[in-house]
């Protein structure tokens, strides 16, 4: 909205709500695609059909794009709590290249909190994701099998995320730099235990809220839960257990 | 009234009004939470991140400072994952803070430095590089250094919200956001007060002392007629530096640049120290009691012909101190020749200038620049036009405001009266009431237009536009009148404000300092206000006295001149001044008027060195407080007159609350104001509706010349005071003829050089500078240029190419 009224893109303090007050003060929604796309089927067959698919709480369908390590990747728009990660990687995008293990998998894009291979039997929608500790997010499956080390993936998404930040809010701004900073001191090598379990808090004090906004919290989430689930990752990089420092 | 509202705070229950914002409610029961971001005065913004606390019912961490009051709302303000978020982002903002705060101006004063030890963590776990910037310009008065940044976002939003121009704001993202752009406005200086750390310093100001070694004392600025609250600063009586001061109910501290650079002057060697008697060409250093006796012997030897004798005391100086110089005048020395002008100038209405002009749906200024004149009304006229004011700028040049403006009426120096009457015939012609004593049915518009060089079309959509919620701001001596018949053909409630230099100008009107009128405004020719005078002076003379202007022209034998160098405004007076009988000049510089003197009174400076009240366009009563003494033997005004009074065998009141209180007595407006009263906000005089009496509008065309003279104030134009201030580069305006290029061309002037400008009265060489804001034909020159009054007031000159 920012943007539109030709002001640096950041987000915008609520209230005002963007359907009472948006651009140009006028009342505005804002809406993906996915959204839409939506709209002119439950519009034409009704919210009775809209609600036959999917659970209660997850009606209707989502399409969810699938990158990463598969054999197909792509857009998929499956009804929700039918099928299982599992199914879907292995049944609809053909499973992992090389007969490969799932290591881990963002079940609702970067900002989801990693799930691990063992968890791929969850069942796609919100309620379930929600309950294995993740969320359905925007459907943006990220799938990474057991060739990678997750100190490098939360790298390479700290990265994004620090590019990404706006710079608005104190934790997003600083915080995502300074977790650039200590994970790639990690990944060469450099880093100690304590960088690691920096890292950890860092995490957590981006999140729930903390930033203006989701970006930071959505840091704070995906590299939290990989250094929750995969610690191993982190201390193999670990140059000196203890390098001395207090 | 607000509906207030139960919240509690820790467990604690307190009112508060609905809708309030929760930080300030909770700060102000003594609750502390920490920010930076937020602001009374600006719109929250939320980014800082500091003050989250934890509110009963919502999952996450809660910035206060944008949650508003409702009933029930229950919030906690300790709780461990609060005082955790507090630490985690300290640490985030340290993280590529250089924390330089032993060689940072804020050291002392910094918000960051004291939340870091309130709330911080002991230890930066930090080991990588810091980001690092250039330290830079912002403005030439503002130093940026943006490692030290928090990105709080406050000075955007100052430039923003407060002075209503958007020309800062951030640019790259993430950690690299840097403060980007500018903050030109006449209001720019107070993002460093409200800079939570040392990123924005005042580069006059800069390394000059640290806060706790300085005394600061809050005063009214006097360097316009707004009356803002400004903070001095002094170190072992040194003075340091200007702040705003906090306005304890609006909570605005919003001050000009003028009045935060602009008052080095004090400190200026060139301050007079001792007093000086003449013996023969020489001025030489004298003691009080010698300046003194001499003075009062001249004086006693005048008081039988009290005509011979006449004085004028500048505007600048406090209500005390020219209530006593008109007592000096008419009540011991019987003489109305008194005056607060060097030349014809009208006296500031009874009114509220930010009253009027908030109040309005249409504003007109005219002939004068407000964000020059009287600064802060630059911003207040933007913001006003950001929610639906219409601004008519009526001036011969353009002006910063032009952007904002509806309806530009550029006419011809001069013509002003004619212009005036050109809106008024457009509301005739339209069917609109104008009041039959003015002359407009007389005269044809097609007249009108002609005389000033306007447009039918832009005059007739400028007058649809008048009402009666029009505010008038506006300079000049011709057109007083007819703006005033403008005001009561619309039936506007507030007059039209004029906007004087002297930042005391309407105290002056109200205490009488001109020679037809009594405290209070009364006319002296009305025999019951003279007689109260009479009984409380023991002396009053009925003949009307002389004006500044027609003493200066040798119209008295013995002049006092206390706060006014008319020299420097006319270097032709010095021929007359010299041939006085006696001279006496009080100032605090020894100006060229002084050289004249027989004796030289060596004054304290009426801003901050003395106590008094001054009198604001905002129609205020407010405090003068002494910052600093005066420098070697200098004393206040007050004290001096009361010196000379006391040897011509009259008592006056010496303390300035006594002064006040006899003061107040003899001004029916001020008569209900208690001295301690005016403390901070001030008080209100009481004021009278305006009765708005229209005249005729038979203003006689100026006199003719090739070019139209437009005098124009500028922030930091030639000045008394500002010349004798520290400012570096670029700030300053000096005095020149701006002239479009293709008139500098024809006149055959080449780049840099000078242009000579005549009157029948006499002339003035300044140099030329090109400015396409000039139309052809008009010469705009900054108010306060020395030897303008050579020109004799007339805003018609001809232009020769000087020195080729
Ligand atoms: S801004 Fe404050 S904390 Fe930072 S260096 Fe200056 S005084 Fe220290
Ligand atoms: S310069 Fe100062 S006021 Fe401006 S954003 Fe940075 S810290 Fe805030
Ligand atoms: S606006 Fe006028 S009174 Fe206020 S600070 Fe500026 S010069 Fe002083
Ligand atoms: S003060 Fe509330 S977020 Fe900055």
């Amino acid at each position: 909205m920012n943007s539109i009224e030709g002001l640096r893109g950041t987000p915008r303090l609520r209230p005002p709500f963007p359907a009472q007050a948006g651009v140009y003060g006028r009342p505005t929604t804002v809406n993906n695609a996915e959204t839409l796309c939506n709209v002119p089927h439950i519009l034409k067959n009704g919210v009775a059909w809209y609600r036959s698919m999917g659970t209660e709480k997850s009606p209707g369908t989502k399409i969810f794009s699938v990158s990463g390590h598969v054999n197909r990747p792509g857009n998929f728009e499956i009804e929700l709590g039918k099928l299982t990660f599992r199914e879907l990687i292995y049944d609809l995008c053909g499973g992992v290249p090389g007969h490969r293990q799932v290591k881990a998998f963002h079940p609702g894009g970067s900002s989801a909190p990693l799930l691990s291979g063992d968890q791929l039997d969850t069942k796609i929608d919100y309620e379930s994701i929600a309950a294995a500790g993740s969320m359905l997010g925007s459907g943006g499956l990220i799938v990474m099998d057991d060739t990678v080390d997750l100190t490098w993936a939360a790298l390479n998404l700290a990265k994004f995320y620090h590019h990404e930040s706006c710079g608005k809010c104190t934790p997003c701004r600083e915080g995502s730099g300074w977790m650039v900073d200590l994970l790639d001191h990690l990944h060469h090598q450099r880093g100690s235990a304590r960088d690691v379990e920096m890292v950890g808090q860092i995490a957590k004090n981006l999140m729930n809220g903390k930033c203006f906004c989701l970006l930071g919290d959505s840091l704070g989430m995906s590299v939290g839960s990989a250094v929750q689930k995969f610690p191993g990752d982190f201390s193999a990089h670990v140059a000196q257990p203890n390098m001395g420092r207090t | 009234m607000a509906e207030f509202v139960t919240v509690t705070i820790d467990g604690q229950q307190y009112q508060a009004p609905k809708g309030a914002v929760l930080l300030w409610v909770a700060r102000e029961h003594g609750i502390d939470i920490p920010y930076f971001c937020a602001h009374e005065c600006l719109k929250p913004d939320a980014n800082c991140r500091m003050c989250l606390i934890e509110v009963e019912k919502v999952p996450k961490l809660t910035p206060a400072c944008a949650t508003y009051v409702t009933d029930g709302l229950v919030v906690r303000t300790q709780t461990p994952a609060v005082l955790e978020h507090r630490r985690s982002t300290i640490e985030f903002l340290l993280l590529n803070h250089p924390l330089d705060c032993p060689i940072c101006d804020k050291g002392g004063e910094c918000p960051l430095q004291n939340q870091t030890y309130g709330h911080g963590p002991p230890h930066s776990r930090f080991e990588f590089d810091k980001r690092v910037f250039p330290v830079v310009d912002l403005t030439p008065l503002i130093v940026l250094d943006r490692d030290r940044c928090i990105h709080c976002k406050i000075c955007i939003r100052i430039v923003d919200e407060i002075a209503g121009e958007p020309v800062l704001d951030f640019a790259s993202r993430g950690k690299f956001t840097e403060v980007f752009g500018s903050a030109a406005t006449p209001l720019s200086g107070n993002i460093i007060d409200n800079c939570p750390v040392g990123a924005l310093t005042n580069k006059v100001f800069r390394f000059g002392a640290r806060p706790w070694e300085m005394s600061h004392t809050v005063t009214t600025c006097t360097l316009c007629s707004l009356g803002c609250q400004i903070e001095g600063w002094q170190r072992s009586g040194e003075f340091k530096r200007i702040t705003a001061a906090i306005d304890p109910v609006s909570k605005e501290r919003w001050i000009c640049d003028r009045g935060r650079f602009g008052h080095g002057f004090l400190a200026s060697p060139e301050r007079l120290k001792t007093p000086l008697v003449r013996q023969g060409q020489e001025l030489v250093p004298s003691s009080w009691e010698e300046a003194l006796g001499l003075i009062a012997r001249k004086l006693d030897e005048r008081r039988a012909q009290p005509q011979e004798v006449g004085g004028i005391a500048g505007a600048q100086l406090s209500n005390e101190a020219l209530y006593l110089f008109s007592r000096l005048m008419r009540g011991v020395l019987g003489s109305n020749n008194l005056d607060h002008r060097l030349s014809p100038a009208p006296l500031p209405a009874e009114a509220d200038v930010r009253a009027a002009l908030e109040a309005a749906k249409t504003l007109l200024v005219f002939g004068v620049d407000p964000s020059q004149a009287a600064p802060l009304t630059d911003a207040w006229i933007k913001l006003a036009v950001r929610k639906g004011l219409k601004l008519i700028i009526a001036t011969p040049a353009a002006i910063n405001l032009d952007q904002r403006a509806s309806q530009h009426l550029r006419y011809r120096p001069g013509s002003e009266v004619q212009a005036v009457g050109a809106l008024l015939k457009a509301m005739a012609e339209a069917g609109r009431a104008v009041p039959e004593v003015v002359n407009v049915a007389a005269t044809a518009l097609e007249t009108l237009l002609n005389a000033t060089g306007l447009e039918a079309q832009a005059v007739r959509a400028a007058a649809a536009l008048l009402g009666p919620e029009t505010a008038i701001l506006y300079r000049g001596v011709q057109v007083a009148a007819a703006l005033e018949t403008l005001a009561a053909a619309l039936g506007t409630p507030h007059p039209p404000c004029f906007l004087p230099e002297e930042g005391n100008a309407r105290g002056a009107a109200d205490l009488g300092l001109a020679p037809d009128l009594l405290p209070g405004r009364l006319p002296l020719a009305d025999a019951r206000a003279r007689a109260k005078v009479q009984k409380a002076w023991g002396r009053l003379n009925e003949r009307p006295g002389q004006t500044g202007a027609q003493m200066l022209q040798g119209g008295v034998k013995v002049l006092y001149l206390a706060g006014v160098d008319p020299v420097r405004y006319n270097g032709n007076l010095k021929a007359t001044l010299g041939q006085l009988e006696f001279l006496i000049v009080q100032d605090i510089f020894l100006t060229d008027t002084a050289r004249l003197a027989q004796v030289v009174l060596p004054a304290a400076a009426s801003a901050l060195e003395t106590q008094g009240t001054v009198t604001s366009l905002l129609g205020k009563v407010q405090r003068l407080e002494r910052v600093l003494p005066p420098p070697g033997e200098a004393r206040s005004d007050t004290w001096i007159f009361a010196e000379l009074a006391k040897r011509l065998g009259i008592a006056f009141p010496t303390r300035i609350p006594q002064i006040w209180s006899e003061l107040a007595r003899d001004v029916p407006a001020y008569s209900e104001l208690r001295f301690d009263d005016l403390e901070v906000s001030g008080g209100r005089p009481k004021t009278a509706a305006p009765k708005l009496v229209p005249r005729s509008l038979n203003g006689a065309q100026g006199e003719l010349g090739r070019f139209g003279l437009w005098v124009t104030e500028k922030l930091f134009g030639p000045r008394a005071v500002l010349d004798r201030v520290v400012l570096p580069d670029g700030v300053r305006e000096l005095p020149q003829a701006e002239l479009h290029p293709a008139d500098l061309a024809a006149l055959g002037v080449p780049a840099g050089g000078k242009v000579r400008l005549s009157s029948s009265n006499g002339s003035l060489a300044l140099v030329a500078q090109a400015s396409t804001r000039c139309p052809r034909g008009v010469v705009v020159v900054p108010a306060g240029t020395p030897g303008l009054g050579a020109l004799g007031g007339t805003n018609r000159v001809s232009l020769a190419a000087e020195g080729v």
